[in-house]
């Protein structure tokens, strides 16, 4: 025993002693760490810090026009909102904009309506992601599903109620939905998240960023699926993926460069039809954008553009034997492709303190090969260019001018001129009236010009059924939207923005059942004319109340009427009345938020589609945040249509989905 | 004067401005800024030589438009003075290394004020025994000058050119009342005044997001991260983060994102930040001044305690207000009510 006890002391010495070296040695390592970082200390902030001059960074020119002196009325939805709402999809969240209206002819195609005109494509309104344009050259409008992005990649949206060409391009007709995404900067680390819910609801995404200094990127990707709305055949599988890279190769410069990628099975088609049975279209979509912005000494900007956007749909069927032929199984050709290149200059110009140029071109070229419908194998081509510029002047610190126009040139139509004049009026501080007249046209196009959709019976192309047959000639839309608006700091916690608008549309294109000589099987096709006339008034009004940092209240009212000759008041009824969005979010504390969103709108119906009745539609959110060491979530759960008043215009008899999901993300670092 | 004194407790540590003890203590740090405290209140109570005919030896940093307008306002609120009783000499601090008096001369001013940072450091580096007025410089570079110099010396005290954060954080209260989460971004300066932004905004009913970085290339990064939980940018001094070149950088980004800047001086928001609360030389020059006055008629005649700039100026950048569709109050009637406020301030 006192041997081992005596070993044990040793032991317990040398270990003493072995440590207490080490300690030393660290202590002079500290010493020597802590004489280096003494070396290497900064100088001190000196008072030159607080008085010496800078450059000015944000010159007249750099400075982007406000709310109160832009020439158009705005509805901002920002990121907040966006999740507040509960919406699982981009279309849904436009229902906060006073006068929109959201509605689906299936699970995966969604209508966007803004002051009607129309029908299952919405081919009135114009749609940026980024400044880059989503509108389909081929059947127009957005294929909402079709988007490469996810909800979580936004930043916000902004929507210009009313035309505004001289900005936005071909196309800004009715209003302009431009959406931001988040840069590429603003996520770094890896973020998830995992929704499940009724109608089979199972979706992911899954981010990363990173980066460091002066570059830095964003990858996406992420898997939508539902079975869409009650027992149509309308689900969806969508797979996507997108990326932006943001570089600054220099102080003046900044890059961007984005891709995306979208692609699945949409279900289409009805039990019992023969023709359109239940079948899969399958759906590709693809863009790749850059953008170059250039700060010149002067403090002016310069920036170029560049995307390519290609959509494509695989649909080739044979339709089920049809009896009245003998069992006679007719094949059917629904592929389509689109593709577009779209290049733009843009120059800020700061003339003189009070007055501001921004000018620029464009050029395009769209294909679109659609044998089935526009009668030809190969791809049909448009090549369209355009020319724009603005001039702001702030004639006295209360009253701003905005004139500008854009002048347009298609292969197709020729050329156009679209001008502007706004006067915004500041008569007291934090209220300000606008009074503005505006023009824009809508390019018609491919399948209404040069439409010529036929069935064949064999290789010859015998006829069976010819659908569409444009007689051509075409000429742009146009509308000359006047408007008073007034925009107005009630009190510091209030805002609200009131405008009456009066829109004249013009050589409206319609499509109707045109008679044809005996060569066409049933003596008749759909053809596509400049035949009608639309007169849209009414008045909009939105207010923003947040009482406290924890609360906001958004309320959203339109009343919207048309007159027009059209036939079987097509185009009369393509509005409700009255519709009124109202949107209510609360931080409980603890992490713990709570959000309704309720809309309301009178009865309409889409240009020749079943009538919609009168609805209540109201969504419902419960959020909680939280922390898991490093890593933040939110888990939340959403019920949407809980009234279950909305339904698929598709159907006479639709059947309203509630629609329930559970949604959890982590964000780590 | 009670204003600045809890605001350099408030500063150090110690003692919230509503007077409540802290729970949270940091442990070595926190020890560490008691010590500072407690020097700090020390050097409140020492006197200054009764003799009559005082000289008071003025420092400055450099021969700047700027430290002559402090000079200027200085000598302006001294005018009531006779010169038997005061002897007001001025040198800058080049010549203070050249021919100022030594810790070993026989005689020695009865008081030394320096204007600027350079002019603090000369002077302190030769441990005069004299009483010691640093003015003029930010209280980052007096707190490590008096790191520096380790022996305890209680012949000085300061007044610094930065604004207290509470003023700061008041004055985004005041004039964006809905923007309740403030970013910033700190670099190895400024990361010292963490716990002490955190305090400020809590005391403020703000809500402050924090990103750090190392290297000026983490910056636009860093900007995008905090903005994205944070609705206002208030820039906190930082060689690395805020300065000449970055200037560009934190202002468009910032901008793009549409978030306003609250900056610390009248060039950021010539430059485009919002706003800026800070004191002008001459603001400085006219509180010294005071100080000196003050000191005179005190009995025992103490330096003050290390304090903030009483006097005060807002400037905001009307256009860059309108572009992000802010509407501020009017400067004067924003000024006031900070004034109100911060108590023991004003804005003349």
């Amino acid at each position: 025993m006192p041997e081992s006890s005596t070993a044990a002391w040793e032991i317990h010495h040398a270990i003493r002693r072995h440590m207490s070296l080490a300690r030393t040695i660290g202590l002079l390592l500290v010493a020597a760490l802590t004489s280096m970082t003494w070396a290497a200390e900064p100088p001190l902030l000196s008072e030159q810090e607080f008085l010496a001059e800078l450059p000015v960074v944000l010159t007249a020119s750099r400075l982007a026009q406000p709310q109160s002196e832009a020439p158009a009325a705005v509805t901002v939805i920002d990121r907040q909102m966006i999740d507040a709402s509960g919406a699982r999809n981009l279309s849904e969240v436009l229902r906060l904009v006073p006068g929109f209206q959201v509605e689906f002819e299936n699970g995966h195609r969604h209508v966007v309506g803004y002051h009607g005109l129309a029908d299952e494509f919405s081919r009135r309104l114009q749609v940026l992601i980024d400044g880059r344009s989503v509108y389909l050259p081929s059947f127009g409008g957005v294929s909402w599903s079709d988007l490469p992005l996810a909800l979580d990649d936004i930043d916000r949206i902004e929507v210009i109620r009313g035309p505004n060409a001289v900005t936005y391009g071909a196309n800004s007709f009715l209003a302009i939905i431009n959406i931001t995404t988040r840069h590429s900067a603003a996520d770094r680390g890896s973020f998830v998240r995992a929704t499940a819910g009724s109608n089979d609801i199972r979706d992911g995404v899954l981010r990363v960023a990173g980066g460091d200094g002066d570059v830095s990127y964003r990858l996406t990707s992420g898997y939508q699926q539902d079975n869409g709305y009650g027992q149509s055949n309308d689900s969806r599988r969508i797979t996507f993926m997108n990326g932006r890279m943001d570089a600054r190769p220099g102080e003046r410069d900044d890059i961007e460069f984005q891709f995306g990628y979208n692609e699945g099975p949409r279900g289409r088609g009805e039990a019992g039809d023969l023709v359109n049975f239940p079948h899969d279209q399958e759906i590709t979509s693809r863009f790749q954008q850059i953008r170059w912005r250039h700060r010149l000494v002067s403090g002016d900007e310069v920036a170029v553009q560049f995307y390519y956007n290609h959509h494509e749909s695989d649909e080739q069927i044979l339709t089920l034997p049809i009896p009245q032929l003998g069992g006679f199984q007719i094949p059917v050709n629904y592929d389509v492709r689109s593709e577009r290149y779209d290049a733009e200059v843009q120059h800020t110009v700061g003339l003189a303190e009070s007055l501001r140029l921004v000018w620029g071109a464009g050029a395009r070229l769209d294909l679109v090969e659609w044998p089935g419908f526009l009668g030809s194998a190969e791809p049909l081509d448009n090549h369209y260019y355009r020319l724009f510029a603005n001039l702001e002047w702030r004639a006295t610190q209360r009253l701003v001018l905005n004139a500008g126009a854009m002048a347009e040139n298609s292969e197709m139509t020729g050329s156009d001129l679209s001008p502007r004049l706004a006067v915004n009026y500041q008569f007291m501080p934090g209220h300000t009236l606008r009074a503005g007249v505006s023009s824009a046209t809508r390019q018609p196009v491919l399948i209404e010009e040069k439409g010529n959709a036929r069935f064949c019976l064999n290789a010859a192309c015998t006829l069976f059924d010819q659908s569409f047959y444009s007689s051509g000639n075409l000429v742009p839309e146009r509308i000359l939207a006047s408007e008073l608006g007034y925009l107005g700091r009630l009190a510091s916690t209030l805002t609200l923005d009131l405008r009456l608008f009066r829109d004249y549309v013009t050589r409206l294109i319609t499509a109707y059942d045109g008679f044809y000589d005996d060569s066409l099987p049933d003596n008749e096709a759909f053809d596509f004319r400049n035949r009608d006339k639309a007169m849209i008034t009414g008045s909009e009004l939105q207010l923003h109340w947040q009482p406290e940092w924890n609360s906001r209240v958004i309320l959203g009212y339109a009343n919207v009427r048309i007159e027009s000759n059209d036939l079987d008041a097509a185009y009369s009824k393509s509005t409700p009345r009255n519709s009124v969005s109202l949107l209510g979010l609360h931080e409980l504390g603890d992490g713990l938020l709570a959000s309704a969103a309720f809309y309301y709108q009178d009865e309409m119906r889409f240009v020749g589609e079943h009538p919609i009745g009168a609805l209540r539609r109201l969504d419902l959110r419960l959020a909680q945040r939280f922390r898991l060491s490093d890593v933040q979530g939110e888990a939340a759960i959403v019920l949407q249509n809980v009234l279950g008043e909305q339904v698929s215009y598709n159907k006479e008899d639709s059947i309203a989905d509630r629609i329930g999901f559970l949604t959890v993300n982590f964000r780590f670092r | 004067m009670i204003g600045d004194a809890l605001n350099a407790v408030l500063l150090t540590g110690s003692k919230s401005q509503n007077g409540t003890w802290r729970a949270h203590a940091g442990g070595m740090v926190c020890a560490l800024r008691r010590l500072i405290a407690l020097a700090a209140l020390a050097a409140a109570f020492v006197s200054w030589p009764a003799a009559a005919a005082t000289e008071v030896l003025v420092v400055i940093a450099q021969n700047s438009p700027a430290h002559e307008e402090a000079l200027a306002a200085l000598r302006a609120g001294l005018t009531d003075i006779s010169d038997n009783e005061l002897n007001l000499r001025v040198m800058t601090a080049a010549e203070f290394s050249d021919s100022g008096p030594r810790a070993t001369d026989q005689k020695l001013p009865g008081l030394v004020v320096t204007l600027g940072t350079d002019a603090a450091a000369t002077v302190l580096r030769q441990k005069l025994p004299a009483p010691t007025y640093c003015t003029f410089l930010p209280q980052a570079a007096y707190a490590a000058l008096a790191n520096f110099s380790n022996e305890r010396h209680a012949h000085r005290s300061a007044l610094y050119l930065d604004q207290p954060l509470t003023r700061q954080m008041q004055l985004i209260r005041l004039a964006l009342p809905t923007r309740t989460r403030v970013g910033v971004v700190l670099g190895p300066e400024s990361r010292k005044s963490e716990h002490n932004l955190r305090h400020a905004a809590v005391s403020t009913g703000l809500v402050l997001r924090v990103e750090q970085i190392t290297d000026e290339k983490q910056l636009v990064g860093a900007l995008h991260r905090v903005m994205d939980g944070a609705d206002v940018l208030l820039a906190v001094p930082d060689p690395l983060v805020f300065n000449r070149n970055t200037a560009q950088s934190v202002l468009l980004t910032t901008y793009r994102l549409g978030k306003p800047v609250v900056g610390y001086s009248r060039a950021y928001v010539t430059a485009g930040a919002l706003l800026s609360v800070y004191s002008t030389p001459a603001q400085i020059g006219r509180q010294i001044g005071e100080e000196l006055l003050a000191m005179r008629d005190r009995p025992g005649r103490p330096l003050p305690a290390p304090g903030y700039p009483r006097y005060f100026s807002v400037e905001i950048n009307e256009r860059v207000a309108r572009s992000l569709g802010i509407e501020p109050d009017q400067v004067e009637d924003l000024t006031r009510r900070l004034a109100e406020k911060t108590t023991g301030t004003s804005h003349e």
